[in-house]
């Protein structure tokens, strides 16, 4: 499902989509196509592209071809989603600790991707720098 | 009509038998030289039109068509059974009857001179039928443009022809009713129902036969003589069938509209005011925000924590106490409130909900004992009270 998803090849076109999207939440996804959380990730990406590209625009960018923005967000997982709103980074309270991304798999069942954005989007536009998660916190997302 | 063969087989027409006993193909094929072929031949060049007749000798030719077209087939294979001696692969190389003929006409097969004649002769006359077939053909179409053109537009000549044939004219084809123009005649039959798919023809052959007989009609009464009315349905019909045919549309992933639940809806009201009120932060509430700066903070224990009182504190020992604004006081919902006080926490309902102490001792009367108690003191006797009941029994 990566090749739906618009790639961001360089630092510059990272920084330009974050930029230029003045109405919508941006989301950009870190990580590597072929990594299997990764793969995960982006089918729910793009199954949710779809239905909020009215208030969401999904990106991705390949660490290792933009390596510029490793240190700074501290991009060290395999797959790390952000979002940022009017060249803003909005953190999201996901009851996991790290406010600032969501760094594992999530899945979509019963909407949860879906709602976290429009709580992001809603949160965004009022001015807010933190969102909590409206899903509850997913502090136990491993399933054993 | 001509030499008829010692080795002649009885039945041609209905079998296919073993042709190359056969020295002449005339005698085989025997459509060439029969009556009918030159009287339709010699009938293209009539004169003037005229319906009835000129109809008639039309669908003599549509017929004919087919009979020519068998008669083909029969020297075919006539000429494959003479020649498949030296040359057996050529009916797979070249299936086609007339390039099959053609092809043996041109090439230089080393047969003797008889045999290589008759086959000869048996090509030539595939060709001629060829021919034939070919200006009957042309024939029927012109006829049938200048006779029915509308109908000719919808059906094309040849069916349009057999339909007229099998139906006995135009006046006959305009009397008949929409429905009636045969399920599977002619019509399901003709290229244009053909060509649909299986489940569309049906639909198709319904359209067109209702068509034919509005054409027939136009035909009948000599309107629109250059067809256009013909074409027009026929068109007409393609795109209703193209468009029945079309996939149907398939489901767009609806975007979720943008969250906006538009600015909060405030109200205002002293009923709204006074609930504010009770909600507001107040003066001791902020008093007990801030603390004194070097002096230690009073703390209270409050359910099973421990809350700090701020510049609340030390106000133990005092006499007065803070006015308290009733107002502000939060008070139980209605509905939360008994009437009969605080209930205890028993589920029992055989257990009275009022407390009962030492000290004040609760009576309840019931009042008919009361009622009866009364009764029965005043029957009551002081010196022992033997009541006297009356005896039913005594008179």
């Amino acid at each position: 499902f990566s090749y739906f998803l618009p790639h961001l090849p360089s630092g510059w076109h990272v920084d330009q989509a974050i930029r230029s999207e003045e109405d919508r939440v941006v989301v950009i996804r870190f990580g590597h196509d072929w990594d299997p959380t990764c793969v995960q990730m982006d089918e729910v990406l793009y199954k949710c592209a779809e239905r909020l590209r009215n208030f969401a625009v999904i990106y991705l960018a390949d660490t290792t071809e933009v390596p510029d923005f490793n240190s700074m967000y501290e991009i060290y997982d395999p797959c790390t989603v952000m979002f940022f709103y009017r060249n803003k980074h909005i953190m999201v309270d996901l009851g996991t600790g790290n406010n600032n991304k969501i760094n594992w798999a999530i899945d979509d069942t019963q909407n949860s991707l879906i709602l976290c954005k429009e709580t992001v989007f809603q949160g965004a536009r009022k001015g807010r720098g933190l969102v909590v998660s409206p899903k509850g916190n997913y502090s136990t997302k491993y399933k054993y | 009509m001509d030499e008829v063969d010692d080795d002649d087989n009885g039945d041609i027409d209905d079998e296919m038998p073993d042709l190359s006993k056969i020295k002449n193909i005339g005698s085989v094929a025997q459509l060439m030289s029969s009556k009918r072929l030159i009287e339709i031949m010699q009938a293209d060049n009539t004169g003037p039109v005229e319906e009835d007749p000129e109809y008639k000798v039309l669908v003599n030719a549509n017929n004919l068509l087919f009979d020519v077209d068998s008669e083909i087939l029969l020297v075919h294979k006539f000429i494959r059974d003479k020649y498949s001696f030296r040359f057996p692969e050529l009916e797979t190389i070249v299936p086609n009857a007339l390039d099959y003929a053609r092809v043996v006409k041109k090439t230089d097969t080393p047969l003797d001179p008889e045999a290589l004649q008759v086959v000869f002769d048996a090509c030539d006359m595939a060709l001629d039928l060829e021919t034939v077939k070919r200006t009957i053909l042309d024939y029927v179409e012109s006829r049938m443009q200048f006779l029915a053109p509308n109908l000719t537009a919808i059906l094309g000549s040849t069916v349009a022809a057999k339909l007229m044939g099998a139906v006995g004219g135009l006046t006959a084809l305009r009397l008949f009713a929409k429905g009636q123009v045969k399920h599977a005649g002619y019509i399901y039959y003709s290229e244009m129902v053909q060509m649909v798919p299986k489940d569309y023809r049906n639909k198709a052959a319904r359209m067109l036969s209702a068509k034919c007989c509005l054409a027939a009609r136009l035909d009948r009464a000599r309107e629109a003589p250059d067809g256009n009315m013909g074409r027009i349905w026929r068109d007409d019909i393609a795109k209703k069938l193209d468009k029945a045919m079309e996939p149907p549309p398939g489901h767009a992933i609806k975007a979720l509209p943008i969250p906006n639940d538009g600015p909060k809806k405030r109200r205002g009201g002293k009923r709204f005011r006074a609930m504010k009120e009770k909600m507001a932060m107040t003066e001791a509430w902020k008093q007990q925000n801030r603390m004194s700066f070097n002096t230690p903070e009073e703390e209270v224990l409050v359910g099973d924590t421990i809350e700090g009182l701020g510049m609340l504190g030390g106000q133990t020992g005092k006499l007065r106490t803070m006015a308290v604004d009733p107002k502000k006081k939060l008070k139980m919902a209605k509905k939360h409130r008994s009437y009969s006080g605080s209930t205890t926490g028993t589920a029992s309902g055989l257990s009275s909900s009022l407390a009962f102490t030492p000290v004040q001792g609760i009576e309840l009367e019931n009042p008919e004992v009361l009622a009866q108690a009364r009764a029965a003191m005043k029957d009551d006797n002081y010196f022992g009270g033997f009541k006297k009941k009356a005896n039913p029994a005594s008179k």
